[in-house]
């Protein structure tokens, strides 16, 4: 499956294996989902989950998804419906991560790094 | 297959010059387990400390919890694939330090979680704060990766709960309890009335500090399989999942698993607990199509009338779970599925981040979010210094008088999906 990553984590921009699509964007967790909700509407369809990770939304700031890189002629409702509800599921938490230290946010950037690596092995299969 | 759990009761723990067991009383020589965990290269230090039920002392941020265990007769030994070899665990004799864990604690990564208060409010909504605790607290060696840090710590803990648990070999046992799951063919002769009752427990498998080892596989590598439920009890299954406290499952809940448990106990009266099927909770979402479709065509095959699907943590897996119970309710089989709920602080938001209407009979661990006030103890075995970022806390967390203003989601096993826990309607 062709994909792109779209993601906020600076880390994961830096050390993206060679030739991975990238495409970064500053912003907060709930910027990064409704821009996947966007490149949905365009009819992308998410090849991860939107919630990926256990470190809650507004205890970790980034946020890194994979899309798959054709865009389809009808929107795939399920993408859509996932994307809905994590944005929902956002407002839950309180944002505490402008609290944090640059070592705690190089960690959270290690964490998200690590999930959207694991996924982009699967995708590479 | 057929095992034996006989369990030892611990009445105590106590620091000494030897580690033994004496009657029902474990003395520790702390230098001597130092040793052991200092064998690993990457761990600096570690403090052994005691946390017994009902003193003033809380325990942050904890990591694992594990139950001594030993095997005595049969195949294997305990942790297979992890400490000892990945020979298939489950039948003989297992002896039991039971009352009593060890439990890991310290920090791994700059954003830390998992309370276990041994007294006051907090103490009743955490299962560890029942059981006598021998704390060990690590902390890494300078410039170490997250990843190695985990797998050092969490080796760390295993080491030292078999080296304990080796200590119950020789002890008379004050119960034996017998778990016996038959072959399937054996099972339909045995109870041809009774309906056919599986287990499929949902693994925690997305990651760096979220994962789950099965026979030493990483669970994320996993295609959906079938176990004798006993082989969980000789630890086929261990944790390496740091994040979400209240949701995650410990070791000590994957050796001495709620559900498994129920069932065992009405197995043969009102249904044949026809074993347990394992699967994954992956990041990637065609890895979660093919488990739950895997996990639906393991409940067909074994013909399963009825299952009990249990979660593990919290957004990401909702959608596994409601696409196990999607499919394995399109099989014709009835499902009961076990979560909690993240419905904000008020309890008025969406609880799950997916739903379905075939996921009609729901059993909640609880409200992660929920609001405890924990009042200051005498005694902090670990550190306080991350309880403002632990999920669930927030800046306002730490209070003028020292307590502490917390979601539930903070607290170790406060949430269990495997019904591991206290909180109940009734």
């Amino acid at each position: 499956m062709k994909y792109f990553v779209l993601t906020n984590n600076p880390m994961v921009k830096e050390k993206a294996a060679p030739g991975t699509d990238v495409r970064f964007q500053k912003g907060s967790i709930v910027q990064i989902l409704e821009a996947a909700s966007l490149l949905v509407a365009d009819g992308h369809s998410l090849l991860t989950h939107p919630l990926s990770g256990s470190v809650k939304p507004g205890e970790t700031p980034y946020k890194s998804m994979l899309l798959s890189a054709n865009a389809a002629q009808e929107v795939d409702l399920a993408s859509a419906r996932l994307v809905a509800s994590a944005i929902d599921a956002c407002t839950k938490f309180v944002d505490k991560s402008h609290t944090y230290s640059a070592e705690t946010l190089a960690d959270l950037q290690t964490v998200d790094l690590a999930l959207i690596e694991g996924a982009i092995d699967s995708a590479e299969r | 297959m057929k095992l034996e759990l006989g369990k030892i009761n611990i009445s105590d723990i106590q620091f000494g010059s030897e580690t033994k067991l004496d009657g029902g009383v474990l003395c520790v020589a702390a230098d001597q387990l130092k040793e052991l965990v200092l064998e690993d290269e990457h761990i600096a230090t570690v403090e052994f400390d005691i946390a017994k039920p009902g003193e003033s002392v809380r325990i942050t941020p904890v990591k694992d919890v594990i139950e001594p265990r030993v095997k005595v007769e049969g195949p294997g030994g305990i942790f297979p694939g992890m400490i000892a070899s990945v020979e298939t665990v489950g039948s003989g004799r297992t002896h039991v330090l039971a009352g009593m864990a060890v439990v890991t604690a310290g920090p791994i990564v700059g954003f830390q979680e998992g309370i276990v208060d041994m007294c006051g409010p907090g103490a009743d909504y955490t299962p560890f704060s029942k059981t006598l605790n021998l704390v060990m607290v690590c902390t890494p060696v300078e410039g170490i990766e997250s990843h190695d840090y985990e797998r050092a710590v969490r080796m760390a803990g295993f080491k030292v709960a078999t080296t304990l648990g080796e200590l119950g070999r020789d002890a008379q046992p004050d119960e034996v309890e017998t778990f016996e799951t038959p072959s399937i063919k054996e099972g339909m002769d045995l109870y041809p009335d009774l309906p056919r009752v599986g287990y499929v427990q949902m693994l925690q498998s997305q990651g760096l500090l979220h994962d789950t080892y099965v026979y030493g596989v990483d669970a994320k590598q996993i295609m959906p399989t079938f176990l004798y439920p006993t082989e969980t009890m000789d630890g086929a299954i261990v944790s390496g999942n740091c994040v979400s406290a209240c949701d995650k499952n410990p070791t000590y809940i994957h050796l001495n698993n709620g559900v498994v448990r129920d069932l065992y106990e009405e197995h043969g009266k009102t249904i044949n607990f026809v074993g347990q099927i394992i699967t994954n909770e992956n990041v990637y979402l065609a890895d979660k199509e093919r488990s739950s479709n895997q996990t639906a065509k393991l409940c067909r095959m074994l013909d399963l009338d009825g299952v009990i699907v249990s979660q593990e943590g919290f957004g990401n897996p909702d959608t596994d779970l409601i696409m196990n119970c999607k499919k394995i309710e399109a099989e014709g089989i009835k499902t009961v599925i076990i979560t909690d709920e993240y419905a904000g602080r008020d309890g008025k938001s969406q609880s799950l981040a997916d739903a379905d209407v075939a996921a009609d009979a729901v059993v909640t661990g609880g409200n992660a979010n929920q609001v405890v006030v924990l009042p200051k103890l005498d005694k902090v075995i670990g550190t306080l210094d991350y309880v403002n970022k632990i999920a669930g806390a927030s800046a306002e967390t730490l209070q003028e008088d020292g307590s502490l203003l917390v979601e539930l989601q903070v607290i170790t096993g406060a949430t269990n999906e495997t019904g591991f826990g206290y909180l109940s309607a009734r």
